[in-house]
């Protein structure tokens, strides 16, 4: 198992090579002129050339490139020349709130999606069921920076029970974004885990569980809901690696200066040092999620393990390494 | 039976919640008392928004509006300017004489101390300014005092320090120019002209410059001082009690950033923020009627215009083409539909208050007979013969707006247009390599000073945007730039702007607005020439 895990890290070298030869290639294939945006209208050539210089501009790829792998080693990911700071510092400042965000909308998605999905499956034929299944097409259709204005509007200006916007007020500043992430979101797990879960249900080892008369609440619970969320694992994996890149709306009305906005402001500003920190660490993300998922499978489900175990023993020139 | 009750149940729920989201909505009747009935009071918080951080609160990087809002209460110059009364009134200096109109002494203000206690000398003004021309600090304002002798030199690294910089004792200050230049002073009321602290300064290092620095870096001399910055989150400052000047009403102003307009316009609502001067489009109507008598606006000294290219055709040598595309503009009508009436439409290029126009000025007026005529004229009869000239522009919301307005007016001329929104980045390239054929651009005065609209714009020797130079028109400027009495500059400055809009090398489309929206118990807010509020001057009453 160790080198399963292994391998999977291992694989994150060449993504950061490759990553970082692109966003290197960015300072130089993107159009557009950014110290002209810096100076303002006021450009006269002298200005122009002495920036130029002082911020690094005038150097070439491969002094770029290796200045980036040097810095990496040792730790640091660069220096902004918007900001005049180091990008580690800017994005340490941001992450922690996204973070906040993505763990906010995480719990309300589970909290209320999964439970809403198997009540939908379990109840299929009832009212109940039916009408979790309309709200959840309907919440599915409900675009989230909509649902923001309205709860922005209801719970922040005329009840002021939450804050209107910005991070200051703790965890209470999060749940109001949260909800207007997790609950279209919730939505769409709903639908997924209904899915999966009315597939279980028809499975032989349920009617056996069933039939042995174990009360119906634990068939479901302990033999359908371990079955039925694999699926909804494996798509919260890859929607953590989303969830990480910040949600730009919801982040903007909500005024949270989370990763979301800081990947928007500095595309808008061409901070190409910072894109490139970000870049690495969402691979870092993107990586480590999918390989926590994979880890959690084999909880899940013993027989995961053994196909991990067998991938590990695989003669070599059969790639049976796949992905998931 | 049973299913029925639940739908009425849910939508009983869903009318609950939606109720109270129209009940805030507008007709709140404001009774207030006017400001004048009220005495200055001191103490209080104010809390404003801004879109973003500053990328620095450096003085050097003093060319964003951003940096300038906050940077301009905590750091001083030598002078200020009065904009109620239109002139240049003394600040860290306390007085100065001017020889030649050449030779600039200053006298400064004994015992004013920058916000770490030191007293501020002449010395500290020689510094600030060389670091400014100092190649290696890269100041983004360098301009501001690029007529001083020896200027370019230090800027291109020639030489090791600005020699038309002297100290005559610790509070004298001797500044010469490279030749006579009225504007000088002007100029000098920049905010990015401010003293510096050479320890502090030279201590920091980039951390002066950066996104976030800290109060014990962020030294300066003005009415407020730092005492946190946050990045995307908040700036506070707080009163300077040793403010050498009149000190400020204030106990601290908090600059909050929020970059939605609407988020904005809500927290203010909700009464989070006392001071907001962002609408979000097409809401200036339900803003003024929400929040009657609370609004003010002020026309900003500048122009937004749409420039053609002066060194390609089909515009280089056809000025009938050019001024009949100003007679297809309707400026009053998309004022009124796009900017909601927020904008002066353009007549000439100075705006009303720099400089009053004059009855006998000769402007473009909306007149698409003459515009079909004098299309005609240029050879291109309903515009037949002209190729699809490409529009280039930033493309925010509002500029796009505008480009389709001006887009369908020129179409009923028969002049025919393709519209090239580009990012900022892309635009600003594009502007500067001379590649483009018509490109719109807005210009705030730098300084408020008919030459910071005109030399840069239209003096051949400013390198302008378009490529456009008509002898005349730079010997004016030049001529203007060294008259003294400010009656007889404006009449020459007035003769150079005729000049240029008989050339027609651009369509000037509007001057434009700021409004603000305060708080019942806000008071002084008044709006400077560049769109800015002075926070030393607000009170609030409690």
């Amino acid at each position: 198992m160790s080198k399963f895990v292994f391998r999977r890290l291992g694989l994150l070298i060449p993504i950061f090579l490759g990553i970082s030869l692109v966003a290197s290639l960015l300072f130089y294939i993107v159009p557009g002129d950014i110290v002209r945006v810096m100076l303002g209208q006021h450009v006269d050539p002298l200005t122009y050339a002495n920036v130029r210089r002082a911020l690094g501009l005038d150097i070439s790829f491969w002094q770029n490139f290796l200045g980036f792998m040097h810095s990496i080693i040792r730790g640091d990911l660069g220096y902004s020349y918007i900001q005049q700071r180091p990008v580690t510092q800017i994005i340490l400042e941001a992450l922690p709130v996204t973070v906040k965000l993505t763990v906010v909308s995480l719990c309300i998605t589970v909290i209320v999606g999964i439970p809403a999905g198997i009540i939908a499956a379990v109840r299929d034929r009832q009212f109940s069921g039916r009408l979790i299944n309309f709200t959840a097409v309907a919440g599915i259709s409900l675009p989230s920076f909509l649902l923001a204005l309205f709860l922005q509007l209801i719970f922040g200006i005329s009840l002021g029970w939450l804050p209107v916007s910005g991070p200051g007020r703790g965890l209470l500043s999060y749940i109001l974004p949260g909800l207007a992430i997790g609950l279209p979101l919730a939505a769409f797990y709903a639908k997924v885990a209904r899915a999966s879960m009315q597939e279980v249900l028809t499975r032989e080892y349920i009617v056996f569980a069933l039939s042995r008369g174990l009360p119906f609440s634990r068939v479901i619970i302990n033999h359908g809901l371990r079955n039925a969320l694999v699926p909804v694992l494996t798509q919260m994996g890859m929607d953590f690696g989303m969830f990480m890149t910040g949600a730009v709306l919801t982040e903007t009305i909500f005024n949270l200066p989370g990763m979301g906005r800081l990947v928007y402001s500095s595309i808008n500003v061409r901070d190409f040092p910072v894109l490139r920190g970000i870049l690495l660490l969402f691979a870092l993300v993107v990586v480590l999620a999918n390989l926590l998922v994979d880890l959690i499978y084999t909880k899940l489900d013993p027989r995961m393990a053994a196909a991990i175990v067998r991938e590990e023993t695989d003669v070599a020139g059969q790639t049976y390494f796949k992905d998931k | 039976m049973r299913s029925k009750r639940l739908y009425l149940l849910a939508f009983l729920c869903f009318i609950i919640l939606v109720l109270p989201v129209v009940g805030c909505g507008p007709a709140k009747v404001v009774s207030e008392q006017t400001a004048a009935e009220r005495l200055p009071e001191s103490g209080g918080l104010i809390r404003y928004s801004l879109l973003d951080d500053p990328a620095s609160l450096d003085p050097a990087n003093f060319s964003e509006e951003l940096a300038i809002n906050v940077g301009k209460e905590v750091f001083d110059g030598l002078v200020d300017f009065d904009y109620k009364n239109n002139r240049i009134a003394p600040a860290l200096a306390e007085k100065w004489t001017v020889k030649d109109n050449r030779v600039f002494t200053f006298y400064l203000h004994k015992g004013a101390k920058f916000h770490n206690g030191k007293e501020v000398t002449a010395e500290d003004f020689k510094y600030s300014f060389d670091r400014l021309l100092n190649p290696k600090t890269a100041a983004k304002v360098a301009w501001i005092l690029e007529n001083v002798k020896g200027a370019t030199d230090r800027m291109s690294g020639k030489a090791k320090d600005t020699s038309g910089i002297k100290v005559i004792d610790k509070y004298t200050l001797e500044i010469t120019l490279e030749r006579p230049y009225t504007g000088f002073l002007s100029r000098l009321t920049h905010p990015g002209a401010a003293v510096v602290d050479r320890v502090t300064v030279e201590k920091a290092g980039p951390a002066f410059s950066s996104t976030g620095a800290k109060p014990e870096v962020l030294i300066g001399t003005g009415p407020f001082k730092l005492l946190g910055w946050t990045p995307k989150n908040v700036i506070k400052i707080v009163r300077n009690e040793e403010y050498f000047g009149r000190r400020a009403y204030l106990d601290e102003v908090d600059f909050k950033i929020i970059p939605d307009e609407t988020t904005t316009l809500n927290e203010f609502r909700a009464g989070n923020l006392d001071i907001i001067d962002r609408i979000p489009p097409g809401q200036n109507a339900v803003v003024e009627k929400e929040f009657t008598g609370q609004t003010l606006s002020g026309t900003i000294w500048g122009i937004e215009f749409y420039g053609f290219n002066m060194g390609k055709e089909p515009f280089k040598s056809n000025v009938k083409l050019r001024q009949a595309l100003n007679f297809a503009i309707d400026r009053e009508g998309i004022i009124k539909a796009v900017l909601e009436g927020s904008g002066v439409p353009a007549k000439g290029i100075l705006p009303p208050g720099m400089a009053e126009s004059s009855d006998n000025f000769r402007g473009y007026t909306y007149d698409p007979a003459k515009a079909t005529a004098l299309l005609a004229e240029a050879g291109y009869p309903k515009g037949q013969g002209l190729p699809e000239i490409e529009m280039s522009y930033n493309n925010r919301e509002t500029n796009q707006k505008i480009a389709e307005a001006v887009q369908a007016q020129w179409k009923e001329i028969g002049f025919r247009t393709k519209l090239k929104p580009l990012p900022l980045p892309e635009f600003k390239r594009e502007v500067g390599s001379g590649n483009f054929s018509i490109f719109r651009l807005g210009w705030v005065a730098d300084y408020p000073e008919p030459d910071s609209l005109l030399y840069p714009l239209f003096s051949s020797e400013a390198g302008n945007f378009f490529g456009y130079a008509n002898q005349e028109v730079d010997r004016l400027l030049d001529e203007a730039q060294r008259t003294t009495g400010d009656k007889d500059r404006l009449a020459v400055y007035r003769q150079a702007e005729q000049k240029i809009i008989d050339d027609a090398p651009a369509i000037m489309m509007f001057h434009p607005a700021v409004k603000y929206i305060k708080g019942k118990n806000v008071s002084g807010v008044e709006t400077n020439f560049d769109g800015s509020v002075s926070f030393d001057k607000i009170w609030v009453s409690r």
